[in-house]
């Protein structure tokens, strides 16, 4: 009866969630209809979406992509698990710094990746020339960039992080009694590992995977820079190619439909699986026995594995920065240390090619994602509270909530540039329209949790005590949510500043953001000066970074 | 036979605890570990099931020297306190993986399994999940998986205490009954010394990482060797030794043994010993020698269905007392057999 009576009152505050939700409705479903529409045009007689199927190109295109995106998640897999297994079942020095070092690579625009890895591992990256001053080679040895194998690097460099932090969060937090048990029983080490470990583990390795495929799916940047052209061309990068290359939008939206049913398939086949696979985990608050490396080999490993985590992940990064204050007088010269390209960026000096673009790119880039951070801060808090509920509205709306996630950034800037097409204009409106809708469901995803996590008590005691629906929620509900949202801004910002794949979609020649100037920078082998906005990206993600540690640390006591 | 069932001496320290204790249990008997929480009874549970592998150990058992062998070749079996079922399995499968790792034919398997399931008083239970079970029921599996790997020795760390009372106390008859039945030799770890009084052959109280006392239930409760011991097995009443010579009533003054010696020495008696005479102009009733003490002052009286737990104030101690009848009148005489009054001198019994 009381329960009944305090749901009817927090249900008053429905009507805050629908202007959040009518906004993302119609900032999603609306490019998403003009796509489909422009799917199934018809052309010489036959529908665009469907002719696909009988099309050589296309379906090779597609395989190539589900090609990488497997072989990708394997070398994340091949890198992240041993990491959850040190992480779960040790304690040593410097693990805290491993764990935040592999956090990074999440708060890093793909752009910039592409960056480090071209300065990095490139034929006259630092890799190359460290290798050729200690084994004196005449040759740069490696030969990554610009092949499949660049590509794979690169998506394990992302996602192996994602890997070994779900597992291990898994792994830490799951009772460690049964693998007791199971060595009472009579079944060796290994035996229990692969008996009763593997077993509970395989469902969060299996989401993990999944998470990581669908991103190496729909991954834009590394493919179209690192791939090094047309002969690796996955689904996203050709919608790009159809749309805004060959100029084909009809093409791109039927290319586009096929992707998204694809991966529609995909997230099927992992929710059967996943429902065949779980199991109910007692979970418990004892931590898993974690010990001391003992042995002399384990110790080892851990050392190479911790160091060689961190260069991977650092190595591309503090490259970009370094690289960033270099200069050449000469074509050939030798290069020393200059601030020219910080110089031409904050617009003291005539940029030279691209760079005449750095300061408007930067200050373009800026705004667009202060405003986009500050429009996710009402939408995401109103859609948290009525998403808290239960029932089927509220389901329904965390499904369309969370549905772009599912939708790749180029699909949603393809809808955004037929917008655009459609009506002649937009410019960047629509720029800041389309990073809100993808930026939002990474906000929700921050916000909803602690949202759900305020207890009931508190709001059906405020109520006790004279204040109603309206107070509660602005005296109670958003001061304890004040350091989500904070974190949940932070992260737009960052998002929108790195976003390039959308903006590239929609965008025209007027339209300039700094991961924009930098593909273009890089497309001119001007990779200083791509190195200097690079850093900027950098020092913004860094920022970021930190102060989610900072909030976290602050959650903890 | 000295050399069959176990006998062990474990030595391991910790920051702040130290474990040094030997015990031995009988082959096909079934002894209880009780203590306080943080004596070390989960610990020696570890170190005898080799989960643990500090300090020095000698493990015997059955008259196997087992003190370096791993967990999995000691043919030792731990049931925990949260059951620890494997998840992703079935009751069957949870039952069949001690058979796998032993190669037990398929068919043998199948029809153990079934027999186990009847043993623990569920049959039909072979495709469920453990998360679809109760606690009770997660418990019983639990047990039936220990004894399908046929252990020499059965662990039992506290199983029941994750349970409501009700079902305590039917599910540790069950495990008595399964004990009988099965014959194998368990060692059960408890807090709960009722628990530990109902089943057990053989007591064995801890405290503080060492052994008490060892005993059979009856002695433990009603011949306590430790002060410890006696506060640990049930309620009781502790007041200092002086009060003996101040109250002691006896024929004469002959009957009065008590040595006072320098340490702290106090008398201790159970609830159930101590008498009530409400009207004072009523002579008590004649079991001398005993104790008087006069002018108690009733403080409290709790109905608990079959008895009163009376509490009384006599001078500045308090005295919990066990009757049949409601107390009446708010001052009393209590009165104590002294054949029922034990002393210990420094928490050690002294005989008289």
């Amino acid at each position: 009866m009381r329960a009944r009576e305090q749901k009817a009152r927090t249900d008053k505050l429905g009507w805050l969630s629908l202007p959040a939700f009518l906004l993302l409705f119609v900032l999603f479903l609306v490019p998403l209809a003009f796509t489909l529409s422009k799917a199934f045009t018809m052309e010489e007689g036959r529908t665009m979406f469907f002719s696909l199927f009988r099309d050589s190109y296309t379906l090779h295109v597609l395989s190539f992509t589900l090609y990488q995106a497997f072989l990708s998640t394997l070398a994340s897999l091949a890198v992240g698990l041993p990491g959850a297994y040190l992480m779960t079942k040790y304690k040593f020095p410097g693990k805290s710094l491993v764990r935040a070092v592999s956090t990074v690579p999440f708060v890093l625009p793909s752009i910039l990746v592409v960056l480090g890895f071209v300065i990095f591992y490139g034929n006259n990256g630092i890799l190359n020339r460290i290798l050729m001053a200690v084994f004196r080679l005449k040759e740069p040895p490696l030969h990554i960039l610009y092949s499949l194998g660049a590509i794979i690097l690169a998506h394990a460099f992302y996602n192996f992080p994602v890997i070994m932090n779900l597992v291990s969060t898994t792994w830490s937090q799951m009772d460690y009694h049964p693998e007791q048990a199971a060595l009472t029983l009579g079944a060796t080490r290994g035996k229990v590992f692969r008996t009763i470990t593997l077993p509970r583990l395989l469902p969060s390795i299996l989401s993990a995977s999944t998470l990581v495929f669908l991103f190496c799916y729909n991954s834009f940047a590394i493919i179209l820079v690192l791939g090094g052209g047309p002969q690796y061309t996955t689904m996203e990068t050709e919608i790009y190619r159809r749309a805004r290359i060959s100029l084909d939008p009809s093409r791109a939206a039927a290319i586009a439909l096929l992707s998204l049913l694809v991966t529609l398939v995909l997230l099927v086949c992992y929710v059967l699986l996943q429902k065949k696979l779980s199991h109910q985990e007692p979970f418990t608050d004892k931590p898993w026995y974690q010990k001391k490396p003992e042995k002399g080999i384990s110790r080892i490993l851990i050392i190479l594995y911790c160091v060689l985590a961190v260069l991977f992940v650092l190595g591309p990064i503090v490259s970009v920065i370094v690289r960033s204050f270099s200069a050449s007088s000469t074509r050939a010269g030798a290069s020393s240390f200059s601030l020219k390209w910080y110089r031409q960026l904050f617009g003291w000096e005539r940029g030279t090619g691209n760079m005449s673009q750095a300061w408007n790119a930067l200050r373009h880039s800026l705004s667009i994602a202060l405003i986009v951070s500050l429009a996710t801060i009402p939408t995401s808090l109103s859609l948290s509270t009525a998403m808290r509920k239960k029932g089927w509205l509220s389901v329904l709306l965390e499904v369309v909530g969370m549905l772009p996630l599912a939708v790749s950034s180029v699909v949603i800037g393809l809808g955004y540039y037929l917008i655009a097409h459609a009506f002649h204009g937009g410019g960047y409106l629509l720029v800041v329209l389309a990073h809100l809708v993808i930026v939002i469901p990474f906000a929700l995803r921050s916000v909803l949790p602690a949202c759900r996590n305020i207890p009931e008590n508190y709001l059906a005691a405020a109520h006790t005590l004279g204040a109603g629906p309206l107070r509660t929620f602005l005296t109670i509900e958003v001061p304890l949510l004040k350091n989500t949202l904070l974190t949940g801004m932070m992260f737009s910002f960052a998002l929108s500043l790195g976003e390039l794949n959308a903006t590239m979609t929609l965008g025209d020649s007027s339209i300039t953001t700094i991961p924009l100037v930098m593909y273009q920078l890089i497309g001119s082998y001007n990779f200083q000066g791509a190195c200097a906005l690079g850093t900027v990206l950098i020092l913004v993600s860094l920022i970021v970074f930190l102060c989610d540690e900072w909030m976290k640390g602050k959650e903890n006591g | 036979m000295a050399d069959s069932g176990l006998q062990c001496a474990l030595k391991a320290s910790y920051p702040n605890f130290t474990l040094d204790l030997s015990l031995s249990v009988r082959k096909g008997e079934l002894a209880c570990i009780i203590g306080p929480s943080g004596c070390g009874k989960t610990t020696t549970l570890q170190l005898l099931s080799g989960l643990l592998g500090e300090g020095e150990q000698t493990i015997m058992l059955d008259g196997n020297d087992i003190s370096h062998l791993p967990p999995e070749k000691r043919g030792v079996a731990l049931v925990f306190q949260d059951y620890a079922l494997f998840p992703q399995m079935t009751v069957a499968d949870n039952l069949a993986y001690p058979m796998k790792l032993r190669k037990m034919p398929k068919a043998a398997r199948i029809a153990k399994t079934a027999s186990l399931l009847d043993l623990v008083a569920l049959p039909g239970f072979q495709k469920r999940k453990p998360s679809g079970l109760s606690g009770g029921e997660r418990q019983r599996v639990a047990l039936a998986r220990a004894l399908a790997s046929e252990p020499k020795l059965l662990l039992l760390d506290e199983p029941l205490s994750a349970l409501d009372t009700k079902l305590r106390r039917h599910l540790r008859e069950e495990i008595r009954r399964i004990h009988d039945e099965t014959g194998v030799t368990m060692l059960y770890v408890t807090h709960d010394q009722n628990e530990a009084m109902a089943i057990a052959d053989t007591i064995i109280v801890m405290h503080q990482g060492r052994i008490e006392q060892t005993g059979k239930p009856e002695e433990m409760y009603n011949e306590p060797k430790t002060l410890f011991t006696a506060t640990f097995m049930g309620e009781g009443n502790t007041l200092p030794y002086k009060v003996i010579a101040d109250t002691l009533v006896s024929e004469g003054n002959n009957y009065v043994r008590f040595n006072p010696k320098s340490g702290e020495q106090v008398i201790f008696f159970r609830p159930e010993q101590v008498i009530i005479q409400e009207d004072e102009y009523l002579p008590f009733p004649e079991f001398l020698p005993h104790l008087e003490l006069k002018e108690a002052k009733l403080r409290a009286c709790i109905f608990q269905g079959n008895t009163y737990e009376a509490t009384y104030q006599w001078n500045q101690y308090k005295i919990t007392v066990l009757l049949k009848k409601r107390p009446k009148h708010p001052i009393a005489t209590l009165g104590v057999r002294l054949t029922d009054v034990r002393q210990y001198l420094d928490g050690v019994y002294i005989p008289r």
